[in-house]
Formats: C-alpha cells, sequence, structure tokens
C-alpha cells in the first residue's frame, strides 16, 4: 500500500529512485572494494613465476627455495628452562695429576 | 692408565667410550651405556629406516605415535631451539641434506664436488608435539635433524644409567666428544683434553682441563665437513654450514646436553658468541679460525705448550 501510494506521489516516486540509485552505488563500491581484496590475497598466497630465468649457479645459493609450512596448532609446552652452568668450572690440569683413570678427549666429531 | 677402567666401541656413527673409577664396575656400566646408546639410535637416527625419526620424517603432515624417549629427545631439541633463539634448530634436516649430509658420515658425503644449495628452515614452531598422547607430526616439507642434541642427550642419560649400576663407582661416558660424567669423581677430577678432533692423539694441539660433574661439550667446523667448505653445523638463518669466526668450541655445562647446545650455538652466533657465554656463565674455550684461543666465565687460561 506503501510503495503504491509512493509510486503515484511524486515526490514519494522520486525520493525512491534516490535510495535505489544509493542502495546500488554502496553494492557497487562494495564489490570493488571485496574483489580488490580477494584480488590482495590470493597474490599473496600463489606467488607466480617471477618471470625472471635463472642460470645454474656454481657457488653457494642463499635461500633458493621458499618453504612455506602451515602454523602449527600444538605447540609444544617448551619451558625454556635456561642453560644451567657447570657446579664448578673446569680446572687446569696436568699430565702427571691423573690418576688411575685415563684422560678422556672432547672434540668435533 | 689401564685398559680395565675404560671400554670402547662405535655407535651413533661415533666413537663411543665409558670410564670408571672402579675396574670391577665396567662391565655393568659398559652394558647400561650400550643399551641407552642402542635405545637412542632407534629412536633418533636419521640414517636408520627403522627409527622413529625417519618414520615420523616419512609421514609429514600426519600425527605418528611416539615413544617417551623420543619424546624426551624432540623436548630437548625443542629447547635447544627456544633457548638459542632458533640457533640450534631441528629443522635443518633439509638443509643438511642440500648441503651434502644425507647419509652416515661414515659413507661420506654423497657428493662433496657439488655446489651447495641451501633451503630456508622452516623453523622450530613448526613442529607439533602432543607429550600427553605421545605423538608427534611435521609438516610436509619439513625434515627433522636431532643430531645436535641426541648425542649429549644420550651421553647424559648414559652416564645417569651406568652410574646407578655401577655400584658407587664414579663413570664419565664420552660420545664422540660429548661427555658426562655421573657418581664420585677421581681425585683431582676427570681429565678432559680439549681438541680439534676427538680421535686426535696425545700429541695434537689443545688444553688438558679437568671436571668434577656435569658435562664438557665440544662443536667444531674442522672435523665431518667435506667439499671446499661444508660441514654440519647449519646455519638456520642461511640454511648453509655457518660461517664463524669459531672453529672449535669447548663449554663446560651443568649436563652435556646444555654444554653441547651452547657450543654450537656460539660457532653459529659467531662474533658475540663470547659475551653470549659470559652472560650465561658457561665457562667455555673458543678456537678461532687463525688457531688463536679465548676463554671466557672462568675457563681456565689456555697454555700455550699444553
Amino acid at each position: 500500500m506503501r510503495d503504491r501510494a509512493a509510486t503515484t506521489d511524486p515526490a514519494g516516486r522520486d525520493r525512491l529512485v534516490e535510495r535505489m540509485r544509493r542502495v546500488g552505488w554502496v553494492l557497487g563500491v562494495s564489490a570493488v572494494a571485496a574483489t580488490a581484496a580477494v584480488s590482495a590475497v590470493a597474490a599473496s598466497a600463489f606467488k607466480g613465476h617471477s618471470g625472471k630465468s635463472t642460470a645454474a649457479g656454481t657457488t653457494a645459493r642463499r635461500a633458493a627455495t621458499t618453504l612455506r609450512v602451515p602454523l602449527p596448532q600444538h605447540v609444544p609446552a617448551i619451558t625454556g628452562a635456561p642453560i644451567l652452568p657447570p657446579a664448578a668450572p673446569p680446572a687446569q690440569a696436568q699430565p702427571q695429576d691423573q690418576g688411575q683413570v685415563p684422560q678422556q678427549n672432547s672434540g668435533g666429531s | 692408565m689401564t685398559d680395565d677402567t675404560e671400554a670402547r666401541w662405535s655407535a651413533l656413527g661415533t666413537t663411543a667410550a665409558v670410564v670408571v673409577t672402579d675396574a670391577g664396575a665396567l662391565p655393568a656400566a659398559r652394558a647400561a651405556v650400550a643399551r641407552e646408546l642402542q635405545d637412542i639410535d632407534c629412536a633418533c637416527s636419521r640414517f636408520r629406516g627403522d627409527s622413529e625419526l625417519t618414520r615420523l620424517n616419512e609421514s609429514a603432515g600426519r600425527w605418528v605415535d611416539v615413544t617417551p624417549l623420543f619424546v624426551e629427545a624432540l623436548t630437548a631439541a625443542l629447547r635447544a631451539a627456544a633457548i638459542t633463539d632458533g640457533v640450534v634448530d631441528p629443522t635443518i634436516g633439509d638443509a643438511l641434506v642440500l648441503a651434502g649430509y644425507d647419509r652416515d658420515f661414515a659413507s661420506g658425503p654423497s657428493d662433496a664436488a657439488r655446489p651447495l644449495s641451501a633451503r630456508r628452515v622452516p623453523g622450530w614452531q613448526s613442529i607439533e608435539l602432543d607429550e600427553r598422547r605421545g605423538r608427534a607430526r611435521v609438516p610436509m616439507g619439513v625434515r627433522l635433524d636431532l643430531g645436535a642434541t641426541a648425542k649429549a642427550l644420550a651421553a647424559d642419560r648414559a652416564a645417569t644409567s651406568a652410574a646407578g649400576d655401577a655400584a658407587g663407582a664414579g663413570v664419565l661416558v664420552n660420545l664422540g666428544g660429548d661427555i658426562s660424567v655421573a657418581g664420585p669423581a677421581p681425585a683431582g677430577g676427570w681429565a678432559v683434553r680439549c681438541v680439534e678432533d676427538h680421535r686426535a692423539g696425545p700429541d695434537a694441539p689443545g688444553q688438558l682441563v679437568s671436571i668434577a660433574a656435569g658435562g664438557l661439550a665440544t662443536s667444531s667446523t674442522t672435523v665431518r665437513r667435506w667439499g671446499a667448505a661444508a660441514h654440519h653445523l647449519i646455519d638456520p638463518a642461511t640454511g648453509l654450514p655457518a660461517v664463524s669466526p669459531w672453529r672449535t668450541v669447548s663449554v663446560a655445562a651443568a649436563t652435556c646436553l646444555d654444554a653441547n647446545i651452547a657450543s654450537t650455538a656460539a660457532i653459529v652466533r659467531g662474533h658475540d658468541a663470547p659475551q653470549w657465554l659470559v652472560e650465561r656463565g658457561l665457562p667455555a674455550r673458543l678456537v678461532g679460525r687463525n688457531g688463536a684461543t679465548v676463554t671466557v666465565a672462568d675457563w681456565p687460561a689456555d697454555r700455550a705448550a699444553a
């Protein structure tokens, strides 16, 4: 009833047309914004070929491959307890100080 | 110097040794150490097809049930990463393989002449460990390597276990230079020679020190290397063997595990390693690439004649 009255009233019809124009404008802007946002997300998520060719190098290459890993869902509860120093630092020793047990080497392996 | 207080054999891709203060305790101590090393090898070896680590790496993306020992080893590796700001990171498995360390080192790298290539290290935060349910998961494309910490953990566990079976004798366990002691120390302490290579002879340059408790570990870029510049200490920041001003670092700590974490981190950290060690009160001996030594945090001054 109200719409029928508005369409028979020129002023009411103009208001309705103006309202429809605004709704259309808002919808258009929203669509453009949403498209831009989705495009930005897609561009960062799926990096395409760079377009640059690289020759096989003979020297070390850093970070040649980008690895993307998912975020963990069960991060272990690592306490991060600090490294503890020894009860006493090592003491200088002389070969003649050695008792009945053989000395050991600590070195790279 | 008697052989009846020491036993040596090959294990974990290196040399294992156990020394006791009472010769009568050697058989029990050796058996206890061998048992621990076997367990660690079954759990953590990257080169055994039937190890838990291999099974986990090959099941990337899926939850895998693991034993309490593996949980302990993985927790130790993740703690190492957490307390070193990711400098000692267990997710370097692929980087090690790309660097050429793709098989037991006794067999040599697969292709020592190939150029180095790097892979970004994913980071320890990508690992999921459900301690309560005894399971773990690594993401697709991630391969773990526990070599930096599992051997030192094994030394601590073996020393504790052996001392428990040694009827009051003191025990020293040496796994390729990662040393852990338990029980009463001999008079004057356990004599340990800090050298570049744990297989070095008595005339090799080094320093003789003694410890009474805890652990002592040495990390070096001069051993387990191949090609022109490749070695097994990977810098997670680059995915390549670390380029460090230090070629060898020895650290003493409350445990062998902590000593190993610190010595590995010191090599990778590079120039700020001495300050990092001092801030943590960790006695250490650092050997520069030119052979000059620096000692910190009450490590006894090096003597040229040592």
